[in-house]
């Protein structure tokens, strides 16, 4: 779906273009877009026929991630307010905690990659699930086994728990 | 195009928010020992006063045997050893922005160790301290004198009331809020009705309480808006030789004058855990034998820890 995301045939819906770091163009659907408080920031004073955003922060690679996870969200929040509305049961919300468990069981460097993006262009839920799995990964393990899990140089002089 | 994403992905360059974010969810033990010491760059991001704004020393307990000698335990020296290395540099890296403490029930901390933390931590505000068998008066009051701001504490029913709520009284000016775990008796009631005459909050809950010492709380305190006795067996001793007499039931006359409270917490629930145990334990509640975590419970969600 890199170059051609290609717009539905039937009613046009308002669509956003993104361009990631290494120059690839997302078409998506402008809610979707909107996930990101940084591109929904200001998103009424743009032009409508200059929606397109430059992120060169995200590779296409996360972008690919990340406009899969919005899309999700998006969808799925329709779904179970739907649900809500005709007040039938829905496991929706549970079903979607289990997607995102999903989708972030991911490697250190896409995990590194999603932090950032959700950062970068604010995604607060999307942001809040990656810090939780990095979170996770840190638990319970000792100062050098984190070092080598996330390849981190140890630059400290001083050790405070060891110069005790 | 480079078509894959092979950029160097540098952890200790991720922005310090972020690692605040992180680090929000790990324990006084994991900052100290773990992530403070994976780089200077996590260092820093540990030194954030968020992350230190309450220092909970709940997942540190002494290791001890009950002796039958004052201070009626005796703590093993590698124990205190731990602790101090945790309370120095959690301290050290919280640069005075502590302002909340939580100590285990089962956390003997000792003079030397309170000046360290009372000289390290000047704005504190809530101090949950349940157990002061190593802390002499004299230290106890010096280190409220350094607790100006000191608004809420958690302290051990303590035979001799009256020298640390009068430091308290006269030192904490904000002081509104008392939590006293063990048996409540009229010295105690009339000592904070003369020391914090102000009081707004106070809990007793799962105390042997004194039906005269809740009569004197309830008429004396004019400004009390809030009282838990919650799990309480009530005590009457009338004068002897007529034994004394431990009940359960709240008398009318009480429950008129916890009318004017906002929130008055009572439980006298057959079915409720606590309720039993304190009829088992005689009034004095053997915490050890309940499920960890429960003493630090209470109804009144501010003095919940």
């Amino acid at each position: 779906m890199k170059d051609s995301f290609n717009p539905s045939i039937e009613p046009p819906k308002k669509t956003v273009t993104l361009v990631s770091s290494d120059g690839y163009d997302f078409e998506v659907e402008e809610e979707v877009a909107l996930e990101s408080q940084v591109i929904k920031d200001g998103f009424e004073d743009k032009a409508v026929d200059d929606r397109e955003y430059l992120l060169f922060n995200v590779h296409s690679d996360t972008l690919e991630l990340i406009i899969k996870y919005c899309e999700k969200h998006v969808s799925s929040r329709k779904s179970i307010s739907a649900a809500a509305a005709s007040s039938s049961s829905s496991n929706g919300e549970e079903a979607l905690k289990e997607w995102d468990e999903h989708f972030i069981s991911v490697d250190t460097n896409t995990l590194y990659d999603i932090l950032m993006a959700a950062d970068y262009l604010n995604i607060k839920s999307l942001l809040d699930l990656a810090i939780q799995k990095v979170a996770d990964t840190i638990h319970g393990r000792s100062p050098e086994q984190i070092r080598k899990k996330f390849n981190i140089e140890n630059d400290s002089i001083i050790d405070p728990w060891a110069s005790e | 195009m480079d078509n894959t994403n092979s950029t160097a992905r540098r952890w200790e360059d991720i922005n310090t928010d972020v690692l605040v974010k992180i680090f929000l969810s790990f324990n006084v033990i994991e900052l100290t020992s773990g992530v403070s010491r994976v780089c200077s760059s996590w260092r820093i991001a540990s030194c954030d006063p968020i992350l230190w704004k309450t220092i909970d020393f709940g997942v540190v307990q002494s290791k001890f045997i009950k002796i039958p000698a004052s201070p009626y335990i005796w703590v093993a020296n590698s124990s205190d050893n731990n602790f101090l290395k945790v309370l120095k540099i959690a301290l050290g890296l919280s640069h005075e922005s502590v302002r909340c403490l939580i100590f285990h029930l089962d956390l003997y901390v000792k003079d030397d160790q309170l000046i360290y933390i009372a000289e390290r931590c000047p704005h504190l505000k809530r101090l949950v301290l349940p157990a002061w068998n190593r802390i002499t008066k004299s230290c106890i009051c010096q280190a409220v004198c350094k607790w100006e701001e000191l608004e809420s504490l958690t302290m051990p029913s303590i035979r001799d009331p009256p020298y640390i709520l009068e430091v308290i009284g006269m030192n904490c000016k904000n002081f509104t809020q008392l939590k006293v775990m063990g048996p409540f008796n009229v010295l105690f009631a009339s000592t904070i009705a003369t020391f914090l005459p102000k009081l707004k909050v106070l809990s007793l809950r799962c105390s042997l309480l004194c039906k005269e010492a809740l009569d004197l709380i309830l008429e004396s305190l004019e400004h009390l808006e809030v009282l838990n006795i919650s799990h309480c067996l009530f005590i009457e001793i009338p004068p002897p030789p007529a034994p004394r007499k431990l009940s359960r039931e709240l008398s009318k006359s009480i429950l008129v004058k916890a009318l004017r409270l906002r929130e008055f917490f009572t439980c006298q629930e057959d079915s409720c855990v606590l309720c039993q145990r304190m009829i088992i334990d005689d009034g004095h509640l053997r915490w050890y034998k309940c499920e960890e975590g429960l003493w630090r419970k209470d109804e009144v969600s501010s003095l919940a820890s």
